[in-house]
C-alpha cells in the first residue's frame, strides 16, 4: 500500500513538473542579408504572428548596392573571361546584419509596445551601419509598416524618400478579380510615382479565385492595399522590394499564420 | 493564495477539455462521403488571361481535377475543396532554385490555401500552377534559367464539421506541384503530369 502511494505521489509530481510553464527565453533575431530589416520583419511574423510589412527605399547609390553576378548567374560557364564584363550584371542591396534581442514579455504586447519594439529594431539597424533609414507606422487591422525615410541618391547624398505607397491613387469602383485588382493597383501606383511597380510572389490561387468590389479616390496606396487584403482574409502581409537593375519595385504578398496573441 | 487560484483555473480548464473531448467522441460519425482520390487533367496555359485582366498569367498552367467517388453514386457537387500546406507553421515544403539572396521576388516554395467549389461531374478547378510571366523574365535576365520550384499540396474536402483529407500520393494527399523556367520555355507540373509552353 505504501509503495502504491509512493508510485502515485511520484506520478503526480512528474505531471506537475511537466505542467509547469518553461522558463521563457528572450527571442534573438540574427539576420545577415541584403535586406536585414525585411528578414527581421519576417522573423517577427513567424515568431509572434504579427503582420509587419516592409518597403524598400530606392537603392540607387553605388555604395548601397553590390554586384553578385559571378555568384548568381548560372550561364557563365564557357563564357571567356574577356567577355564576362559584357554580361548583364546582377546587383542587389548591399548586405547588412542585425542583432536584436526581444524580452520574453514582448510577444503579447499592445500595439504601442510593438511600435516601441520595432523602433528599437530600427535603432539596431542604424547602429549596425546598414544602408537606408526607415520609420515605423501603425496601420489598419494591427499591421505595422516599416517604410523608408531616407537613402543615398546617385551622388551618394542622403536624401529623404517618399515611399511609393504613400502616394494617392485612384481606381475605378467596380467588381474586380483578385489578381486583376492587384494588377490595376500596381499600374495605378506606377502612374503616380514614375517608378514601375510589378506583382511578385503571391498566394496565387487565393487571389485568382477571389472577387470583390473595390475602388479608391486619391487615397494613399498603402491603405488601398491593406483594405483589399483584409477583404480577402486576415493575416496578409507584404514586402515591396526594389530591384537596382531594373529600377522597379516588386510587390510580394504572403500570409502570416496567427499565433493567437500568445508567445 | 495566487498559486491556489492558478491550480483551480488549471483544474477547471482540464475538466472542460475532458468534457468536450467526451462529447466529441460520443457524437455520431458523419455520413458525408469522402472521395477516395482525384485525377488531374491539364486545361492549358492561361492564354485567355482568365486569372484577371492585366495580370501576367500566360505562363501559368491550369489543372482540372475529378474527384473519385469512394462508392458508386457519391456526388460532391457543391462541396468545397481546399489546398493546404502539409508543412507545419506554413513553412516552405519545396525548393525554389531560381531564387537568390537579394532577389526582388520572394522565395516561391509553398502554397497558402486556395479554395474551390466542386462542380458537375465531381470536377473542380482550375488549380493554377507555375510562374508569372514577369517572374520568368526576371530570372532569365539574371542568368538563372534553367531553374524552378516544386512543393507539396494536401487537398481536403469540407465536411459537416471541419474537413477531411482524401486520396493518396499525387491523388489528393499529398500532391507535388511545380514549375520550371527554361531559357526558351516554361513548364507547369501537377501530380506527376508536366506540360511545356514555348514562351
Amino acid at each position: 500500500m505504501t509503495n502504491m502511494r509512493l508510485v502515485l505521489l511520484t506520478a503526480i509530481a512528474c505531471i506537475v513538473a511537466i505542467a509547469q510553464p518553461q522558463a521563457r527565453q528572450p527571442f534573438r533575431i540574427e539576420v545577415s542579408d541584403p535586406r536585414p530589416l525585411a528578414g527581421a520583419a519576417e522573423a517577427l511574423e513567424q515568431r509572434f504572428g504579427w503582420v509587419v510589412t516592409y518597403e524598400d527605399p530606392e537603392w540607387v547609390a553605388g555604395s548601397d548596392i553590390q554586384d553578385i553576378t559571378e555568384t548568381v548567374r548560372t550561364d557563365l560557364a564557357g563564357v571567356p573571361s574577356f567577355m564576362r564584363s559584357a554580361v548583364p550584371r546582377v546587383y542587389v542591396p548591399k548586405a547588412g546584419t542585425i542583432h536584436f534581442e526581444i524580452p520574453p514579455s514582448a510577444g503579447g504586447g499592445s500595439g504601442v509596445d510593438r511600435i516601441n519594439l520595432l523602433n528599437d529594431l530600427l535603432v539596431a539597424h542604424s547602429s549596425a551601419g546598414n544602408p537606408g533609414m526607415f520609420r515605423v507606422a501603425e496601420g489598419a487591422s494591427g499591421r505595422i509598416h516599416i517604410v523608408p525615410l531616407a537613402a543615398k541618391d546617385g551622388s551618394e547624398r542622403v536624401v529623404p524618400q517618399r515611399p511609393v505607397l504613400d502616394r494617392g491613387i485612384t481606381l475605378e469602383s467596380r467588381q474586380y478579380r483578385g489578381l486583376e485588382f492587384l494588377s490595376a493597383f500596381a499600374e495605378a501606383v506606377t502612374s503616380t510615382g514614375g517608378v514601375q511597380v510589378e506583382i511578385g510572389t503571391t498566394p496565387l490561387n487565393t487571389f485568382i479565385h477571389h472577387s470583390g468590389a473595390y475602388g479608391a479616390s486619391n487615397e494613399p496606396a498603402r491603405n488601398v492595399l491593406a483594405r483589399f487584403l483584409d477583404s480577402v482574409g486576415p493575416g496578409y502581409s507584404w514586402q515591396l522590394l526594389f530591384d537596382p537593375v531594373d529600377r522597379m519595385y516588386v510587390l510580394n504578398i504572403h500570409w502570416v499564420p496567427s499565433k493567437g496573441g500568445e508567445e | 493564495m495566487k498559486k491556489s487560484n492558478d491550480c483551480s483555473v488549471r483544474l477547471l480548464s482540464a475538466s472542460i477539455l475532458i468534457l468536450v473531448g467526451a462529447l466529441v467522441a460520443a457524437a455520431p460519425a458523419s455520413a458525408q462521403a469522402v472521395p477516395s482520390g482525384e485525377t488531374t487533367a491539364f486545361a492549358g496555359f492561361d492564354a485567355g488571361m482568365t486569372c484577371g485582366a492585366g495580370a501576367s498569367c500566360v505562363t501559368l498552367g491550369m489543372w482540372n481535377q475529378t474527384l473519385t467517388p469512394a462508392k458508386a453514386g457519391d456526388n460532391f457537387n457543391g462541396r468545397t475543396v481546399t489546398e493546404q500546406n502539409p508543412v507545419a507553421n506554413n513553412g516552405g515544403s519545396g525548393n525554389d532554385t531560381c531564387h537568390f539572396n537579394g532577389s526582388a521576388f520572394r522565395v516561391f516554395d509553398a502554397l497558402t490555401g486556395g479554395t474551390w467549389t466542386v462542380g458537375a461531374n465531381n470536377v473542380w478547378g482550375a488549380d493554377y500552377v507555375g510562374w508569372f510571366l514577369n517572374g520568368v523574365q526576371y530570372y532569365r535576365n539574371r542568368g538563372r534559367a534553367p531553374c524552378g520550384t516544386n512543393f507539396q499540396q494536401r487537398m481536403v474536402i469540407n465536411m459537416n464539421v471541419g474537413t477531411s483529407p482524401y486520396g493518396g500520393n499525387n491523388t489528393g494527399n499529398t500532391n507535388t506541384l511545380g514549375g520550371n523556367i527554361n531559357v526558351r520555355s516554361v513548364t507547369s507540373s501537377r501530380s506527376g503530369n508536366t506540360n511545356t509552353l514555348n514562351r
